[in-house]
């Protein structure tokens, strides 16, 4: 890793005139949270948490490949890990109405799984999606290919195979699985008017470990936009996932969660958020009497976000959750939070 | 046999009568295509003209629509630079992004104005590099973006160069004749000084002799400060300037305050052609916005 700051240093030293000609291009993201625990129980940690420090490289390679490297430095428990979370070859001019990557990169699923965390519309990720795709989503090496439908409205389909050695966040290489990760993506949208819609999308993961534990991952994804000129007027952002894991004695395992984000903009500048996560075990047993537990996680958070450009955020939050078996809560957690982006250099242009 | 003969001719027949299928982003560049590629192309503009261009989202539809486009035309200068790029790249069409023969960009061929002296960096705002973008209000440089349309449609059609070129000749032409009446428009006015709320209209004050004296916004892309309002408006008063031009995409409370403290009359104007509604056409986008002028501007 210490190879990878190194060569990330020299590109950064390049002279200007060579990045221009090559059209590299260089991002660099910060991104800083505070949290501070209301009710005795919070698991906040109550520091200034640096919780990404991330470099992205990225420019054609030639007249058919694009190239890109993402590292990201983040604070694991107090210590500094850097990792690689992107490196890719890709084209979106090879195939008609196609585009392909082959490296590593953030799996292709779901809505927020393949946006940087630094660009999330809000600070934590939701029970679901931490629970299902980890802290800050999946990454993995294969290839993902995607095709437009040849529709007269917009019908894109996204596949991926990746090598499934390990799934979410780990620091091992992890072991060959029986069945690598597998996934897929189909995604419509309905406009509104030329600068509102709906985009709604459907997902699918499965994979199979090494010791014949399966998983498979249903998902839903709807957000819904209205813009006026720079001003964000109002966004809905929703994701619902159903997991099923099997392990090799034929046990079943089930859980579903969902969570909605509401967010509305004062101007354009100013966005105050809303979301609710509700996440349910649909196989947890009483261990003694072996009987199912009538379970449920509920979270609110509102956050208040000011854009003082697209490249500088501030965001303060509130956020209560709590878990509940048997109709008695089991656990809470009540935190305000704060938190701090940046982006310096080049930044991509932004999906719907 | 003959069945298939007839298909296939019937095939060739279709081929030969396939229209060029053109994407612009706006309905001016829209309009531009039109004058050259007439009943040769078929031109879908993305935006409707009511839209900020610096600031929308890449909409999904738009990608299956650039999926299906020979040429693909955009403003350049950066204008689309936050949405552009993905929509190109999410349609797989290597006709039309960079490095393909319908890749148009229609600022590559103009001379462009405010181009940034020095080092230029985010503290001052959102700077284009490469110059002011909002080139179409101005006739001469509107004409110049016309040349980067032909260029490609040349690349495109090889069969039609003559047609498309003299196109372009009646374009010079009746974009001449824009030119002229508008200017006739506005010669009771000339040598008036125009603010704007943000640097929209330099290319139209250029082609007019019109004197542009500065602009509400401290930093372009970020809305004033109070106090830059007040500041900015007492100059005003003081400096008896004739008018300010705002669009519908500007904000409108901070030029009614301008207007407050200056009493500098505000022009709210259509900053493009409009695929439903007024002003339909590039002669009535100036001619209304020429009319505004002399409607709202001091005597």
């Amino acid at each position: 890793m210490r190879n990878l700051i190194l060569v990330t240093l020299s590109l950064l030293s390049l002279p200007i005139q060579a990045m221009d000609t090559s059209g590299l291009e260089v991002s660099l993201s910060g991104d800083m949270v505070y949290s501070q625990g209301l009710n005795e129980t919070s698991g906040a940690n109550e520091k200034l948490k640096m919780r990404g420090a991330e470099m992205s490289f990225f420019a054609p390679i030639d007249h058919r490949f694009d190239g890109n490297l993402t590292a990201a430095a983040h604070d694991e428990n107090g210590e500094t890990v850097f990792e690689l979370h992107e490196l890719y070859l890709a084209s979106t001019k090879m195939i008609p109405r196609s585009r392909f990557k082959i490296g590593q990169y953030f799996l292709g699923i779901g809505r927020i799984n393949h946006i940087h965390q630094h660009d999330w519309p809000f600070i934590e990720a939701p029970k679901v999606h931490e629970t299902f795709l980890d802290e800050e989503g999946v990454f993995d090496a294969g290839v993902e290919y995607g095709y437009l439908l040849p529709t007269d409205f917009y019908l894109d389909l996204t596949v991926g195979l990746t090598s499934g050695h390990r799934f979410g966040h780990a620091h091992t290489s992890g072991s060959k699985p029986l069945v690598p990760t597998h996934y897929l993506k189909l995604a419509t949208f309905n406009e509104f008017s030329s600068t509102n819609g709906l985009l709604f999308s459907l997902s699918y993961l499965g994979r199979t470990d090494e010791q014949k534990n399966q998983t498979k991952l249903t998902g839903a994804e709807i957000v819904a936009k209205w813009r006026e000129g720079k001003r964000l007027i109002y966004q809905i952002i929703s994701e619902a996932w159903f997991r099923t894991q099997k392990d090799r004695l034929e046990s079943v395992s089930e859980q579903v969660g969902l969570y909605v984000f509401n967010q509305y903009g004062f101007s354009s500048d100013f966005l105050l958020g809303l979301r609710l996560d509700a996440f349910k075990d649909l196989s947890k047993r009483n261990a003694i009497t072996n009987k199912k537990i009538n379970n449920i996680d509920y979270g609110s958070s509102l956050e208040l976000t000011w854009n003082s450009s697209e490249f500088v955020k501030t965001r303060l939050g509130l956020s209560h959750s709590f878990t509940r078996e048997e109709g008695l809560t089991s656990g809470k957690d009540t935190k305000a939070m704060a938190q701090f982006v940046f982006i310096l250099g080049a930044h991509p242009a932004h999906s719907f | 046999m003959k069945h298939i003969l007839v298909l296939i001719f019937l095939s060739f027949s279709f081929l030969a009568q396939a229209k060029i299928k053109v994407v612009t982003t706006t309905p001016d560049l829209a309009w531009l295509v039109n004058q050259i590629g007439t009943n040769k192309v078929e031109v879908i503009s993305l935006l409707n003209g009511t839209e900020d261009p610096h600031y929308v989202d890449a909409m999904p539809n738009w990608i299956s629509k650039v999926s299906n486009a020979d040429v693909f035309c955009f403003v350049g200068m950066d204008l689309e630079v936050g949405w552009a790029p993905k929509v190109l790249s999410r349609s797989g069409n290597a006709k039309v992004q960079p490095g393909g023969k319908g890749h148009c960009n229609g600022g590559k061929t103009v001379k462009a104005l405010d181009i940034p002296k020095g080092k230029i960096d985010r503290s001052m705002g959102d700077m284009h590099g490469e110059g002011n973008p909002h080139y179409h209000l101005g006739p001469t440089f509107y004409l110049q973006a016309a040349e980067s349309i032909f260029s490609t449609l040349i690349e495109v059609d090889t069969k039609n160069v003559e047609f498309y070129s003299a196109n372009l000749d009646k374009l010079k032409v009746k974009i001449s004749k824009i030119k002229d009446k508008v200017a006739a428009l506005l010669k009771s006015k000339s040598g008036i000084r125009i603010m704007s709320y943000h640097k929209e209209f330099s290319y139209f004050f250029k082609d007019f002799n019109l004197v542009s004296a500065s602009s509400i916004e401290e930093t372009p892309g970020v809305p004033p400060s109070a106090g830059r309002i007040a500041r900015v408006g007492l100059q005003a008063k003081r400096d008896k300037i004739d008018l300010v031009l705002g669009t519908t995409a500007n904000p409108k409370n901070i030029l009614d305050k301008f207007n407050e403290i200056s009493g500098v009359p505000v022009a709210i104007v259509p900053l493009s052609i409009k695929l439903t509604g007024s002003p339909s056409n590039y002669e009535e986008l100036l001619v209304n916005l020429a009319n505004l002028i002399l409607e709202n501007a001091r005597e």
